[in-house]
């Protein structure tokens, strides 16, 4: 997997036949997966260029203060997206463009809060046939405020096309948590769904799991564990990385 | 030894278990049979510790240490077993990482991956499951019989001293019904000073593992006692002499 750093908001320009970078915008040549990592970053602004080619990002990010206005344009092409965040503050606005005839995006999101944390993501189905599925986990600690806006667009004409939004915020302390999922859909040739949930784990997994000898901590942090690892997709690296930050919460 | 003495319960202000007493030696095999809703499964999650059921009095001793306020876990470690009616499924959860961390907390000490594959590999093979469940999400896609073997695959991983089978043979076809009793029955020999309460309506699981005791339970207490030839007088005959003598109707 290739690596990319985002380094105080820049990316190195870079060109080669599988990728171009230049002055934030990358264009995607071949069929590829890269890695993303955020560091030291509070005013990110990326632009993707999804051409003909299928790719796949897995992006992580811990301990920034981190702003972000992303735009991924999917012209005859599919995207997934793998990522995981545990930030200190994160303001964040992400538009994924589906251009042409049955273009993709699959985005997978899990995080653990900390601290405020905004989150605007904005689908849009330009074309018919485009398919998006959005999946988004929090685990939102003490005295977080955290606030999803996902809003999905279908244009007129653009039938057959399929949209999903999952998002799911478990509160474990005294925290704030909202969810505001849209869904602007100006046909009725489509197929759509949405759940949302805001709540902590149910008491008789708990139950089942400590009737087992496992401590109340470590039942926590197996469900935890369970619940924010089991849609991403992550290397080796990244798992353990998350798996120390588990840690640190859930010694 | 486990000793229930004079146990009242409530849930949700409804009595549940009333002046419910019952003694289990070590090595002894008891039944607990009646119609569905007089308490039987209430009593188990009572034993294991369930904060949804109210102890309002009343003592439940383990071996000498009351354990009516030990957490579920406590209530584990000292050899308590529950295997439910319906093992939960926990999606993400993979069913290794539980069982090695239930392992774990058991002993003590963190079970290592390769300790862990000995450990299982036998337990798997005699209870006849397919090797790739403990790589999958805990009980998730499982059939009634693979989720039964799993928690039968606990009790040889976990060894407890005392084993709660709450209607183990639900769900169960009849050769399943066959491996997870066996199962059951092999540990049990191997392990002679292990207790068992079964928890059952039907008799067919004691064909394989004979019961000491039988005990009827109607409107959360026992109102009859006997031995096995109990248990095959009820399958007969039914339930309605005990709610006759109750003056209540089974909820189903």
């Amino acid at each position: 997997m290739n690596r990319i750093i985002v380094n105080r908001n820049r990316i190195d320009n870079y060109k080669d036949d599988e990728i171009e970078i230049n002055n934030n915008k990358i264009w995607f040549y071949k069929d590829n997966k890269y890695e993303f990592e955020y560091i030291d970053c509070d005013d990110v602004r990326l632009e993707f260029m999804i051409d003909n080619v299928k790719i796949e990002i897995l992006d992580y990010s811990s301990d920034n203060y981190l702003k972000i206005k992303n735009i991924y344009n999917i012209d005859n092409g599919s995207l997934r997206i793998d990522k995981f965040y545990n930030n200190k503050q994160v303001d964040e606005e992400i538009d994924f463009n589906l251009m042409q005839d049955g273009d993709r995006v699959d985005y997978n999101f899990a995080t653990i809060s900390l601290g405020e944390e905004n989150y605007i993501i904005n689908v849009n189905h330009n074309n018919k046939n485009t398919i998006s599925n959005i999946d988004n986990r929090s685990v939102a600690l003490k005295n977080s405020k955290i606030n999803y806006t996902i809003n999905s667009r279908v244009l007129k004409d653009c039938v057959k096309s399929m949209l999903d939004q999952n998002t799911r915020i478990i509160t474990l302390d005294e925290c704030e948590a909202k969810i505001s999922p849209n869904m602007f859909i100006d046909l009725d040739d489509v197929i759509a769904k949405h759940g949302s949930v805001i709540g902590t784990f149910k008491e008789d997994q708990v139950f089942y799991l400590m009737s087992k000898g496992i401590s109340y901590n470590d039942t926590v942090k197996l469900l935890i564990k369970g619940y924010l690892l089991s849609k991403i997709r992550v290397n080796v690296d990244i798992r353990m990385k998350i798996m120390d930050i588990i840690d640190r919460y859930w010694r | 030894m486990l000793s229930i003495k004079k146990l009242n319960v409530c849930v949700d202000e409804k009595k549940v278990l009333n002046n419910f007493d019952l003694d289990i030696e070590d090595g002894s095999i008891h039944v607990i049979m009646g119609p569905n809703g007089v308490g039987k499964s209430t009593l188990s999650r009572v034993i294991m510790g369930d904060s949804n059921y109210k102890v309002v009095s009343g003592e439940i001793i383990f071996n000498g240490e009351d354990i009516k306020e030990m957490t579920p876990d406590v209530r584990s470690k000292l050899g308590i077993f529950l295997a439910m009616q319906y093992p939960l499924e926990i999606d993400g959860v993979s069913n290794q990482d539980f069982l090695r961390t239930a392992m774990s907390s058991h002993q003590g000490k963190n079970v290592g991956l390769y300790d862990f594959i000995m450990g299982c590999e036998k337990a798997i093979d005699e209870l006849k499951m397919d090797k790739g469940l403990v790589h999958r999400s805990l009980n998730v896609g499982f059939s009634g019989g693979e989720k039964k073997k799993n928690e039968v695959l606990q009790i040889k991983l976990l060894k407890p001293k005392f084993i709660i089978l709450d209607e183990v043979d639900s769900g169960l076809d009849v050769d399943s019904l066959k491996i997870v009793a066996e199962n059951i029955k092999m540990y049990k020999e191997e392990n002679p000073e292990v207790s068992i309460l079964i928890i059952t309506h039907l008799s067919k699981i004691l064909e394989y593992i004979k019961p000491d005791y039988v005990h009827v339970v109607v409107n959360g207490q026992i109102v009859d006692t006997g031995d096995y030839s109990m248990a095959l007088e009820i399958e007969k005959k039914g339930y309605n002499e005990y709610l006759d003598k109750s003056n209540i109707m089974p909820r189903d």
